[in-house]
């Protein structure tokens, strides 16, 4: 069957002229009748025993409503894994920036003077300040973890400070490094990351005794809605998650944090109240993506193929669980990276710090993954004498192979990938490093990734005709610059001839909007796409049997041509019908409405799991991969290193909007760039020291401004919507990587850490990386 | 949200500093970083709003000086050929300050009063031998740029004083400058370091004149004189960079932070000393003759 032309072609985005003209109503944006302002104390240590929290004279402040604090929560504890956090401190605070007490007042101005006169008393603990400190139990963030309720993933241990473990197992490990001709071992880290997302979290809590309404920029309102639920007692129809537009994400509005802060505030002020975080509330008190240790052996035979991999890591997941364990379990299931391993084994770590959260960030631990496993390939390369383009393409993935967790893969591009991406760089023409004529050093480098997508997971969406033949997709995948907006107008479109500026996507809402589990994990394109395909067709048979109707014939005899939107009679030829005209043809009036129901899920193609050795025959429903090529040129008297090029290929399955597809990828370039040379939260025992943003360095414009060369590469997705896989974590995925390979390259020495600031450059990295455990 | 302030906007200098004097105000110039401190919770209970007093934004010239009025942006002189071509430091500097937004709305007079030891105008400003014309109800006083600071965020304004204009020496020929920024970032930062020269040559190719600064290497932007003393009166073939780039960084005392290392900071300044010498030295061999008035310059865009 031909495909629409639709899909494949570039489309103007859905959301692209509310968000440049600032018509897009932002969680900021929003307020309503009635509302009061929130504030929050933040404790301004990082461990301590609370001895006393005096809110008397907060309380009395002109203007003020209400004043809570833990104790006046109970124990009410939330967590998308562990329930370990609590709505305000209770006992103990756990990092700089916890929530210590809330107050809603009737002005921003009041909220925030009144914090003023909170009296908080305090004995300070031992900082847990780094991976070490977690592992060496000094101090311990939980004194148990016996009073959190656990749903599933999490696996703490007790009387450590570790959260959750996770471990792969395949083949004989030992047997493995018995069968190699080289071994090389190797540490590699990463440093704290801040999403930095322009918009800063935000939300309105509208609370009774019997009801939650939330407004919120949120990615995962059902997740969200669920949270609340187990937290505070609700029934899950009562509580109702109204999302706003979301400006930008990147995994950071994932799980709920002032969502779970306005509903206790509300509830307690009974009335609605709205809360608004500023920059350094961002940086100290949200989420961040975890610093990590790795620690890599490989073993592989003088012919060049990988015969043992060990992979130990330790995450610093901050104060409490958050996402921790499935940033722990993605990234685990990627630690081996797109190869053939017959035998491997991973060991890796949740620890709690006394730091801010470590939790979902653009990718779920896979860039970090394969920050480290992309590093160490280079050096195993090195240690047979292979070119590392050559090295990979003998030990990757393709289809057919069997992957450490026992699946037998199906459409796997990462060879193509890796092909597309030293070629289009100029692999084969470069030396591995060079001098250019102002004595800067070039060097080359490449990396590739793979990673899965949460599975098993559902979602649903409605397509409904509006009375003048218009569409409306009722889906909670949530649009945050992605582009998934603009793609399911695409698959409607796609089904149902209707032309996509017919075709709107609505807002999303708990209480109207139907089931999806989250907009995470690379998965609405996929996922949603399928649901709105299944509803589409659905749609159309409904468009037919009127059709049908009005012209007296039979079902059967009615066909839709998808590409031109008309309808034909194969009985009579004079008939014929635009779809996009259908409104003013009079076939919809008094009729039953136009409205139909999409679903999937992943729960049958899943295979469970190993619950030890994590096999399984089919982890996730799509892996996805990809490759980036790097050259860098360094200025060794000044440490700058200089990104000249950079070339992505990244098997997206198929194109289904190819523009949004390439500026996902530029959008990932620029954001891997800021990975691999500037960004990093720097702490001092326990406390943030760059958490503005002049001194955490985002990427500008000025620096991302370096040549990319992209390429889609289709290797069809046999059940994704057109052969579709997800595009907006991959392109993260590789480029710090990338670049690392290629600065090692070029100083002929192996750079172990990112970011790879200046003074590494110049001076080494010793001390930096080494791990003390 | 910004804390509570009463806002005053003087349209005469006199008027601006009895009311600074008055009410003990906070002057906004471009605002760029009053603004940004009032955000962190700086409160500043009085602000005296001089963006309308004209006559501060001009830029007039004689003989032998130019006279920047104190609100003139860094975007004006980044926009300029005219400075290009021959007052390339402060040029180099001034078109390094934030982003074009910033530019647009930071002022030369706000650079120099904030007084932090990162501004990107002062250093530059420092190798013309910048003087400082300070307004008050007394009359008007000239204070030298190096003199003007006396620790960071500090400077020598009295409580009715305000700064007026700022007034550089005008070069010769076979004159030129150079200003070298040290940044993690190419926009949107703060120099980590940063270093200025200027040189005069004669025409037998001996440096008769030179004038070097420090940026964020001490508590604030200074002169640096070792350079100074080293390059004058010798002959262009006669310098040894290396001695230089040692000399450069004699009297630098950057801090060892989290931010970077004091032995990291010294070893940049070393290397862009090196550079800047070379580069102010190249656009001094090209400068045949002294720039011309400003008012004399055809084809370039002139304020």
């Amino acid at each position: 069957m031909s495909i629409s032309p639709i899909i494949g072609t570039t489309v103007l985005r859905k959301d692209g002229k509310d968000k440049v003209t600032g018509h897009a109503k932002y969680g900021a944006d929003w307020n309503i009748s009635g509302q009061l302002y929130g504030a929050i104390f933040h404790s301004p240590v990082p461990h301590a025993k609370i001895l006393k929290i005096d809110t008397t004279k907060a309380k009395a402040y002109p203007g003020v409503r209400c004043v809570i604090t833990g104790a006046d929560i109970g124990n009410a504890r939330f967590g998308g894994f562990i329930a370990d956090q609590p709505f305000l401190a209770i006992g103990k605070v756990r990092y700089k920036g916890e929530p210590v007490a809330a107050i809603a007042a009737d002005t921003e101005r009041i909220a925030k003077e009144a914090l003023k006169l909170i009296e908080f008393e305090y004995e300070e603990l031992p900082v847990v300040d780094s991976i070490e400190d977690a592992i060496s139990c000094k101090g311990l963030v939980n004194e148990t973890w016996k009073d959190y309720t656990i749903f599933g993933m999490a696996h703490p241990v007790e009387g450590t400070n570790i959260m959750d473990r996770f471990e792969l197992i395949n083949g004989d490990i030992e047997e493995g490094f018995k069968q190699a001709d080289v071994i090389v071992e190797n540490e590699f880290r990463c440093g704290m990351l801040q999403h930095t997302v322009m918009e800063p979290h935000s939300a309105i809590g509208d609370v009774t005794d019997d009801e939650i309404t939330i407004y919120a920029p949120a990615q995962s309102p059902f997740s969200t809605r669920s949270m609340l639920h187990h937290a505070l007692g609700y029934p899950l129809n009562k509580i109702r998650i109204i999302c706003t537009e979301i400006g930008g994400g990147f995994g950071s509005k994932a799980e709920p944090k002032l969502e779970m802060l306005v509903a206790v505030l509300s509830k307690a002020a009974r009335r609605p109240v709205k809360l608004v975080y500023t920059r350094d509330e961002e940086f100290n008190a949200t989420f961040t993506r975890a610093s990590v240790l790795y620690k890599i052996k490989t073993g592989a035979t003088k012919d060049g193929k990988l015969c043992a991999q060990k992979v130990q890591v330790w995450w610093d997941t901050g104060a409490y669980g958050g996402f921790g364990p499935r940033v722990n379990y993605n990234a685990g299931y990627a630690s081996n990276g797109p190869y053939f391993i017959p035998n491997a084994y991973t060991d890796s770590y949740c620890m709690v710090t006394n730091h801010s959260l470590g939790s979902a960030y653009r990718g779920f631990g896979v860039s970090e993954a394969a920050q480290a496993y992309e590093m160490q390939m280079d050096e195993v390369a090195k240690a047979l004498n292979m070119d590392p383009v050559e090295f990979r393409l003998k030990n990757v993935l393709r289809d057919g192979s069997v992957s450490v967790t026992g699946e037998t893969m199906k459409s796997v591009g990462v060879a193509k990938c890796l092909e597309a991406a030293s070629k289009n760089l100029g692999w084969s023409e470069m030396p591995e490093r060079w001098v250019d004529e102002d004595g800067k050093l070039h060097g080359k480098g490449i990396a590739c990734f793979i990673k899965i997508s949460g599975t098993p997971s559902t979602t649903s969406c409605t397509v409904r005709m509006n009375e003048d033949g218009t569409l409306l997709i009722n889906s909670a995948s949530r649009e945050m610059g992605q582009g998934v907006r603009t793609v399911l107008t695409q698959f409607a479109s796609s089904v149902t001839g209707i032309s996509v500026d017919r075709i709107m996507v609505a807002q999303t809402d708990t209480s109207i909007t139907p089931y999806d589990k989250t907009t995470t994990s690379s998965r609405s394109t996929f996922h949603s796409g399928n649901a709105v395909l299944e509803a589409s067709h659905e749609l159309v048979r409904q468009v037919t049997e009127l059709v049908a109707k009005k012209w007296k014939c039979n079902f059967e005899d009615v066909h839709l041509d998808p590409e031109t939107g008309m309808f034909t009679c194969k009985t009579d030829d004079s008939l014929s019908l635009d779809i996009n005209k259908i409104g003013k043809s009079g076939i919809l009036k008094e009729e039953r409405p136009i409205i139909a129901v999409g679903k999937y899920g992943t729960k049958d193609i899943f295979d469970p799991v190993d619950e030890k050795t994590h096999a399984s025959k089919r982890p996730t429903i799509m892996w996805m991969m990809g490759a980036q090529a790097a050259e860098v040129a360094i200025d060794m008297k000044t440490g700058k290193v200089e990104v000249v090029h950079i070339s992505a290929a990244h098997d997206v399955g198929k194109a289904i909007n190819p523009l949004g597809c390439i500026q996902q990828v530029e959008g990932g370039l620029s954001m891997g760039y800021g990975h691999a040379l500037l960004e990093e939260m720097i702490y001092e025992n326990g406390h943030l020291k760059n958490g503005n943003m002049v001194d955490y360095k985002v990427p500008t414009f000025m620096d991302s401004d370096f040549k990319s060369s992209i390429e889609l590469v289709e290797v069809a997705h046999p059940e994704g919507p057109y052969g579709a896989k997800g595009i907006g974590e991959p392109v993260v995925a590789p480029t710090g990587a990338a670049i690392a390979n290629a600065v090692s390259a070029a100083l002929g020495r192996r750079i172990h850490s990112i970011p790879i600031k200046p003074e590494k450059i110049m001076f080494g990295e010793e001390g930096e990386y080494a791990s003390k455990i | 949200m910004l804390p509570r302030f009463d806002l005053y906007e003087p349209k005469t200098i006199a008027e601006a500093c009895a009311l600074k004097k008055e009410h003990n105000g906070r002057i906004l110039a471009g605002g760029t970083d009053v603004v940004i401190d009032m955000h962190g919770g700086k409160e500043f209970p009085v602000i005296i709003d001089i963006k309308g007093i004209e006559e501060l934004e001009t830029i007039t010239e004689d003989e032998n000086t130019i006279t920047f009025g104190a609100l003139t942006r860094h975007r004006t002189i980044e926009e300029s050929v005219f400075f290009k071509k021959y007052y390339s430091a402060l040029w180099d500097g001034c078109s390094q300050v934030g982003s074009v937004q910033i530019r647009h709305r930071g002022t030369l007079g706000g650079n120099i009063c904030n007084a932090v030891p990162s501004a990107d105008s002062i250093g530059p400003l420092q190798v013309f031998d910048a003087v400082c014309t300070v307004a008050s109800p007394e009359g008007d006083r000239e204070v030298a740029l190096k003199d003007f600071f006396i620790g960071p965020k500090k400077t020598i304004l009295g409580p009715d004083e305000i700064l007026k204009s700022i007034t550089i020496q005008k070069l010769k020929a076979r004159s030129g400058s150079c200003y070298i920024k040290y940044g993690r970032r190419k926009a949107m930062d703060l120099a980590l370091c940063g270093i200025s020269c200027m040189i005069e040559l004669d025409e037998n190719d001996t440096i008769v004149k030179s004038r070097w600064s420090l940026t964020t290497a001490a508590p604030t932007s200074i002169r640096n004189y070792p350079p100074e003393e080293y390059l004058t009166g010798r002959n262009i073939k006669d310098v040894d960079l290396d001695e230089l780039g040692k000399l450069a960084v004699k009297d630098a005392k950057p801090r060892s932070s989290w931010r970077s290392s004091a032995e990291f900071r010294i070893a940049l300044l070393d290397e862009m000393a090196k550079r800047a010498y070379q580069n102010a030295l190249s656009r001094a061999l090209e400068a045949k003759t002294a720039p011309p008035l400003m008012s004399e310059e055809t084809g370039f865009n002139v304020f």
